[in-house]
Parts: C-alpha cells; sequence; structure tokens
C-alpha cells in the first residue's frame, strides 16, 4: 500500500534529511504524530527535477564542445562540464537514498568501458583512473546506468584514499557473469574492517541512520547491488601500498553483447577482425600505448598486477591462451541466453494453463525485469551468502548465481508495492461487484471505488 | 547504436585539451603501419581514429567522420602520434617559417576549384 511505502521510505530518509541537510529541527509533536514523513517524497521530487535539469543541460554542452576549437575555452568548458556531471550523480544518489528509485525501464544499453567511463565522468579525481582489460560485452539498457554509480561510488572512495592511479578491470566469468575489479594502491582498509563491510554488504540493505547519512557511498553500493542482484566485496592487500581491491560480479542476465560503436569507421579498416573479447590475449606492448593510451599521457600501461595478489585464485578465470582469440567467442557461455528459463513458474491461478491448444508455451504478458530469475544473490540475512573466505565462489567456479532460488521477503520494490496496492484495489473492487451488478442502472461504474 | 552520452569527453582525454605536436584542423594524418592487434589493444575512439586515418585524413574530417568532438580527436590523435601509429604530416602553419609553399596553394586553387 501506499502508505506502508511512504512509512518506509520516511523510516529510511528521515534521519538523513534532519541531519546532513541541516533542515530546521520538526517539532516534537510532528515527530510523535503517526503520518509519515514528507522528506523521502521531498527528496525524490527534487532529485527528479535536478535530473531532469542536468539532462536538459548535457546536450547544450555537448553541443558547446563539439566543435570548440580553442583549448583553453574547451579546457573551461570541460570543468562546467564535469561539475554538471558529478551533479547528477548527487541528484541521482538522493533518489537512491529516498528509497523511490524509479524502475528503470529505459536507458542505455553501454558496453562496460563506456559504464566505467561514465562512472569516471561523475567523480571529482577521474584523472586518477586508468582503464585495465575489459571484457568487449554490454550492460543492458535497465541497469547501464546503476551499474555505472556503483563502479561510481567505487572508485570514488579508491581515488579518495589512494594516491597513486586506480585500475578499473572487467574479466569474464566461466558463468557467463562479469567480475569487474577496482584496484588501488591506498593505505588499505583494517581487515576486520574490510570482514564487517563484506558482511554488511551481503546482508539486508539497512534503514539510512545518521550514521549511514554521513557515509552515503556503502548504502548506494547496497540498495544499487542489492536492486539487481549484483555481489560487491572487498579485499584488502596486506603490507605498504597493498591497497584494496573492489569486486564487484555482475550476474549474466545483466550483461549483452555489443554491436561496433563505430560502425563508420569499422568498414574502414582494412584487417579488422573480431578481437573478443579485448585485452585477454596479450596484446603487444607498446610504449604506454596500450589501452591506457588514452587515458593517461604519461603513464604506461597499467594492466591489473593480478599476479602480486596475494589471493591469486582471485583472478578471474576468463585467462585464457593468447594464441587462439578466433576460438573463443564459440567457447564463451553466451550471457543472454541465459535468464530465459523458468518463465512457466510466474503462471498466474487466473491463468494457469502454461501452454497454448498447440502445444507451445503460453506467453505471459510480464515485463523482462521480473520474469528473469534475477537471482538477488545478496541474500537477506549473511548467513545465506557465502561471501566468507571461499575464494572459487568469487572466482566464478561451478556458481550459478542464477539457479539459486531468490527469497526476498522485505526487499520488496517500489514496483511489488505498486504491484499490491493495484490487487488490493482489484479486490475491493470484486468485493463490491454483486451489489452493482444487481443493479446497473443506479451506480455509475468507477463509484464503488 | 547511439553511444552512451554520459560517457563525457573529458574522460576520453583525462582533461587534457593540448597536444605536443600542433594539430590544426587541416593536418593531415596517416597510418604508416596498420596493425590490427595495435587496433584491437585500443579504446574504441582511438581505434576508430585509428582505423579511419588508414586513409590519409585530415583532423578535421576524422572528427566528421567518427563523430568524435574536434578537441578529443586532436588529443587522442596527439596521443596515437606520440606513439609513432599514426604520421603527422607537416602543414604550412606547423612548419616553422610560416611561408606557404606554393605547392599548398595550388592544391587550395584545385580544392577550390573541385568545390
Amino acid at each position: 500500500m501506499v502508505s506502508r511505502w511512504r512509512q518506509r521510505l520516511a523510516r529510511r530518509l528521515d534521519p538523513a534529511a534532519q541531519s546532513v541537510q541541516q533542515q530546521p529541527a520538526p517539532e516534537p509533536a510532528q515527530l510523535e504524530r503517526p503520518e509519515p514523513s514528507a522528506w523521502p517524497i521531498v527528496c525524490h521530487q527534487f532529485a527528479l527535477r535536478m535530473l531532469s535539469l542536468v539532462e536538459q543541460l548535457r546536450p547544450e554542452m555537448d553541443h558547446l564542445e563539439l566543435h570548440e576549437d580553442d583549448a583553453a575555452t574547451l579546457e573551461r568548458l570541460y570543468r562546467v562540464d564535469h561539475g554538471i556531471t558529478r551533479l547528477r550523480r548527487v541528484a541521482g544518489y538522493l533518489q537512491i537514498l529516498s528509497g523511490a528509485d524509479d524502475e528503470q525501464l529505459t536507458g542505455y544499453r553501454s558496453s562496460l568501458v563506456d559504464v566505467i567511463r561514465e562512472a569516471e565522468s561523475a567523480i571529482e579525481h577521474y584523472k586518477r583512473v586508468n582503464i585495465g582489460r575489459v571484457a568487449e560485452l554490454g550492460v543492458v539498457e535497465y541497469a547501464a546506468k546503476d551499474v555505472a554509480w556503483l563502479v561510481a561510488a567505487l572508485i570514488d572512495n579508491a581515488t579518495a584514499y589512494s594516491p597513486a592511479a586506480v585500475v578499473v578491470s572487467a574479466h569474464l566469468l566461466d558463468n557467463g557473469g562479469i567480475m569487474m575489479r577496482i584496484e588501488d594502491s591506498g593505505i588499505g582498509i583494517d581487515p576486520r574492517r574490510v570482514e564487517n563491510l563484506n558482511a554488511v554488504l551481503a546482508g539486508a540493505v539497512p534503514d539510512v541512520t545518521d550514521d549511514i547519512a554521513r557515509h552515503t557511498g556503502f548504502p548506494i553500493i547496497h540498495r544499487l547491488a542489492r536492486k539487481h542482484g549484483i555481489r560487491v566485496r572487498l579485499a584488502s592487500r596486506p603490507g605498504a601500498g597493498g591497497g584494496t581491491v573492489a569486486m564487484v560480479l555482475l550476474p549474466p542476465e545483466l550483461l549483452c553483447e555489443m554491436p561496433p560503436e563505430f560502425p563508420a569507421a569499422a568498414g574502414q579498416g582494412r584487417h579488422r577482425e573480431a578481437s573478443w573479447p579485448r585485452g585477454v590475449p596479450s596484446a603487444p606492448e607498446l610504449h604506454g600505448a596500450h589501452l591506457s593510451l588514452i587515458q593517461r599521457p604519461s603513464g604506461g600501461r597499467t594492466a591489473p598486477p593480478e599476479t602480486a595478489l596475494p589471493r591469486p585464485e582471485l583472478a578471474p578465470r576468463s585467462s585464457r591462451p593468447s594464441s587462439t582469440p578466433s576460438a573463443q567467442p564459440s567457447a564463451q557461455p553466451q550471457p543472454r541466453l541465459a535468464p530465459q528459463s523458468p518463465l512457466p513458474a510466474v503462471a498466474t491461478p487466473d491463468n494457469p494453463a502454461q501452454t497454448t491448444k498447440s502445444g507451445l508455451p503460453r506467453r505471459e504478458s510480464q515485463s523482462l525485469r521480473t520474469t528473469s530469475p534475477l537471482p538477488a544473490p545478496l541474500a537477506d540475512g549473511p548467513s545465506d551468502v557465502d561471501y566468507g573466505d571461499d575464494p572459487v565462489e568469487l572466482g566464478g567456479g561451478g556458481e550459478q548465481p542464477s539457479v539459486r532460488p531468490a527469497p526476498r521477503p522485505q526487499a520488496r520494490s517500489f514496483a511489488e508495492d505498486l504491484d499490491s496496492f493495484t490487487a488490493g484495489v482489484n479486490a475491493a473492487r470484486q468485493r463490491s461487484a454483486p451489489p452493482v451488478a444487481d443493479q446497473p442502472d443506479s451506480i455509475p461504474e468507477g463509484q464503488p471505488r | 547504436m547511439m553511444p552512451n552520452p554520459w560517457v563525457r569527453p573529458y574522460v576520453l582525454t583525462a582533461g587534457r585539451t593540448r597536444t605536443k605536436q600542433r594539430l590544426l584542423v587541416e593536418t593531415l594524418v596517416s597510418v604508416p603501419r596498420y596493425d590490427p592487434q595495435v587496433a584491437a589493444s585500443l579504446l574504441p575512439e582511438s581505434r576508430a581514429l585509428y582505423e579511419l586515418a588508414g586513409r590519409t585524413m585530415s583532423i578535421a574530417e576524422l572528427s566528421a567522420h567518427s563523430k568524435i568532438a574536434l578537441g578529443v580527436t586532436r588529443v587522442l590523435i596527439g596521443d596515437l602520434a606520440a606513439n609513432h601509429l599514426v604520421a603527422v604530416h607537416a602543414t604550412a602553419h606547423s612548419d616553422r617559417d610560416n611561408i606557404i609553399p606554393s605547392l599548398t596553394l595550388e592544391r587550395i586553387r584545385n580544392g577550390l576549384a573541385a568545390l
């Protein structure tokens, strides 16, 4: 019901709104009143307005930057652009924390490289982010922005505490998912704290409290991860300059193939060949001209130093002999084929038949979003998910997150609330139907509500 | 397919707008020795420019064909040139003495006549 939804929002955000935004303290009487606070809704509304404003500004920036020939002016434009892009992330995070995150039905399908670069665009120290090896896959429309924002929170955190460059890479796993790695070389996090963080991230999403309101990064990561069944895990490398590795596991159903981004150029290349997955076969060493070529003027190649990892078993298993790049695509699991199977399980009581008369599977008019067996691998209790020390799980060994049942008693989305709301309305309508049917002319349709 | 509009241009160049070499809109660029492995190792924009420059083109043409903003094209080509992946041809303005050679004048005349 809407009232319950509002109450939940109020619980989540009211303390945050008061402590962070320095709002005038509400009168005690106001706190005791059972009525839900309006703050989450206010925050959501303002976040939406801000997002809409920056969406209007972006094409203007694009236009200004496109033909600008003067280096100094362009630099200024970049700074303004950077500010607008960071504003967008702030507004987006406010929207997420307000708990009323809109179901994303549209969006931009985005290659993994672009997801990482969208995240880079929205953080302060983007110049200190290097892109390592990245598999040539994309993220589906409804999740691309959220994945970018999740990565943005992680690299924002990493660059804030690491003086050296942060390396982001994305590797294909055996189960068809992707593991993104965000590696920094900062002072690292205390191992016990890392354990705690991992336990929290594996558990249920907590409400927004005063403490969370001060450290918004992980609550954002937690919410976004839960929303899409993404798993996030941190590992601290011991020793000076060891730094921290954040691992983001994208389930196969969030991934898709990408068409070539620059078809105009593709036809012109003399020997263009499939380079899938890019970077996994060892490319020739150039003087700083590898993947990081367009990233940093001075920096050399910055492939993740996986051999230096204290837990080498965490390294992705997508590394393959470099000699057989052309044979790889067929050998790979096809991620977009994965999540199609258990459609019949969602047959409604109204429509129990799962096959048509001709024996074909009956189609259910439901959105892909809900029918795909979203695994919610972050289960509701820490005990349910083994985020522990079993590295095989993270390495993507035999685990298939998509097969696991997904009990989500607590994590009800806005859409689910809306569904139960409409179901309730329908039930009420049915209950009041008989008297209406007896006197069809006396009560105009629609009135019983 | 529409590229992700929130990948901002400053990220593609790490905020840089200048290049070591002077690259004007009319500066011609070519690829002396195309290497598909190199192409595969480049990020999408650099790869597109590297492949386009297989036919000698000006900076302005490269930008227009790839739909990559001029300022980004310039910096990416500058990086490719710094790694000797593309060759930058001398132009009238990039030469130290600011004299336009007669050959260039002839090319301009021919170009105008062809319009």
